[in-house]
């Protein structure tokens, strides 16, 4: 019990941009996936004659959104964390669909590379976002300025 | 996660979806160090470095899974000498730069040129034709991530920098050139047997393209019996689709050729996918049309379909009728429709869908000359029938 609670502290008192910090970096790397992802959609459109656009709209627009509100993230800045956890509820819902079809058809879960960007890359950016928003708030019920309490 | 799949039909899906048997010791590596990494907490070991920042925390660890999977691989016996001491150095150096980390003395240079470097090897290795899988796949994406996390600016109230804006472009083309150099080597390496493409097949030690599953057939010249019950399941299919010449039959039957454009139309027939017949010339599950260059529709074969995923088709002219399936194929819900195949970084362009395996085919082709009567009908020449068929009067 002691060492849950002695955990909880550690993330807790963690400065809010520590967390941030590496919220961002993630973003990168998930706007980057989404980029590619949205270029590959647009070549398989131009292979396959008939192939549905929505995809590479989708794609396209799930970048920008992630990309633009890493750029705009900040501890004061809700909208830019609420466009982000749509996003990733929007990835992990389909990735959901995909499990239960792969498990089902298949017997197994989806290919690695799969589960470690569409579940552990999202589901880390929202605990990271979620900690730092904690940690912000934390730090203004105590009177300190978020942005200096990484400096002391 | 998914492990290379041994079963009699429908046995080699791509090794990019898959982690490769010679990559075994790469993962039991890593699974020693989680293992290990674990002990030290229990330990205490939390304490040796408690003033370090999450994302330090993180960089530590990718860079000694990195190293933890490179160490596998070269102890594994699966690559030649020269390539295994390449490995070696490589998984000294991470597990020297996560050393440092964990010191809190960063990563420096040295991480940055270290990371570039195993990262750009892998791209030569994949455009070289070496098939890429989940274990090269996630040891990349992890490379890159650690080095976002090095290159990353320090927090700043102001804008963002030249220097980070070009750090963040440099981690998008990793991003970009780790998918396409994946790509590259998957097909690739599947062109290295020649009837992965033509024939449906592969023999052993030959790999499917992505997306394709095809069974491992052995390299045997068919029976007399088989050539002869091949050739009559193609002349009795020409009898019983000549009727499907004139698309407006085909829809009156039920097939949807709406929209039928390019050389590779497939009209599909729900009520045929449902009616439980196998492989009758009479029914098939889908017609192949192509449009000539004079705009009209040529009818070129007929795709049948077996009713249920992983039941295997009846192949009844031995090696000369090979059935295949298809994985990882991503599909559109709005509208229904076929959006590509799962990226090497294991995404589906967004609000489609992957479907994991689908059931196993044959495509018939019934226009006369088809070097693979059962196979992948090469595009030139499928352009060419076209071209002479539009110059016929």
């Amino acid at each position: 019990m002691q060492r849950v609670e002695t955990r909880l502290m550690d993330t807790t008192e963690r400065p809010a941009d520590d967390f941030l910090d590496l919220a961002k970096v993630l973003l990168l790397m998930q706007g980057s996936i989404l980029v590619a992802t949205t270029i590959e959609a647009v070549i398989w459109g131009m292979a396959f004659a008939g192939a549905a656009a929505t995809g590479s709209l989708l794609s396209f627009a799930a970048a920008a959104v992630i990309l633009v509100a890493r750029a705009r993230l900040s501890a004061d800045r809700r909208w830019s964390r609420r466009l982000v956890y749509f996003v990733e509820a929007f990835t992990l819902t389909f990735l959901a669909v995909d499990l239960v079809l792969a498990i089902a058809l298949t017997g197994t879960p989806p290919p690695a590379v799969a589960v470690l960007t569409r579940f552990v890359l999202p589901v880390s950016v929202i605990f990271l976002l979620r900690q730092s928003a904690r940690a912000t708030a934390a730090a203004a019920s105590r009177g300190v300025n978020p942005a200096l309490e990484g400096a002391s | 996660m998914n492990l290379p799949v041994e079963q009699e039909h429908a046995a080699g899906g791509s090794p990019l979806y898959q982690i490769s048997a010679e990559h075994s010791a790469a993962v039991f590596a890593l699974g020693l160090l989680l293992v290990g990494m674990w002990l030290l907490r229990q330990r205490g070991a939390r304490d040796l470095a408690p003033s370090l920042a999450p994302a330090d925390w993180l960089l530590a660890g990718l860079l000694a899974a990195s190293a933890a999977i490179h160490a596998g691989l070269a102890i594994g016996q699966d690559h030649a000498t020269g390539i295994r001491l390449l490995f070696l150095l490589d998984a000294l150096a991470l597990g020297v730069i996560a050393r440092r980390v964990l010191a809190g003395a960063g990563a420096g240079r040295l991480g940055v040129a270290v990371l570039a470097a195993s990262i750009l090897a892998y791209w030569g290795s994949a455009l070289g034709g070496a098939a890429p899988d989940q274990v090269g796949l996630a040891t990349k994406l992890g490379e890159i991530l650690a080095l976002a996390i090095v290159v990353r600016p320090a927090p700043s109230r102001r804008g963002p920098s030249l220097r980070s804006v070009a750090g963040s472009f440099a981690i998008g083309l990793l991003v970009l050139g780790t998918a396409t150099s994946s790509w590259v080597g998957a097909f690739r390496a599947s062109a290295a047997d020649p009837g992965a493409v033509a024939g449906h097949h592969v023999h052993a030690g030959g790999v499917a393209p992505p997306g394709t599953v095809l069974p491992v057939v052995p390299e045997r010249e068919p029976t007399a019996a088989e050539r002869v019950a091949a050739v009559d399941l193609v002349n009795t299919a020409r009898v019983a689709l000549a009727r499907y010449a004139d698309p407006a039959v085909a829809a009156a039957d039920g097939y949807r050729v709406n929209g039928l454009a390019g050389i590779d139309f497939h009209a599909a027939n729900a009520a045929n996918e449902n009616d439980d017949r196998v492989l009758d010339p009479a029914h098939p599950e889908t017609l192949v049309y192509a449009v000539a260059p004079d705009g009209r529709p040529v009818l070129m074969g007929a795709m049948f379909l077996m009713p249920k995923i992983g039941a295997p088709g009846p192949t009844i002219g031995g090696p000369l009728t090979v059935w295949h399936a298809h994985e990882h194929v991503c599909f559109s819900l709005t509208p229904p429709g076929l959006a590509g195949l799962l990226s090497p970084l294991g995404m589906c362009p967004v609000g489609t869908i992957d479907m994991p395996l689908t059931a196993e085919m044959i495509h018939i082709w019934i226009v006369p000359g088809a070097p693979e009567p059962f196979g992948d009908l090469d595009e030139a020449w499928k352009r060419a029938y076209l071209q002479a068929t539009a110059t016929r009067p």
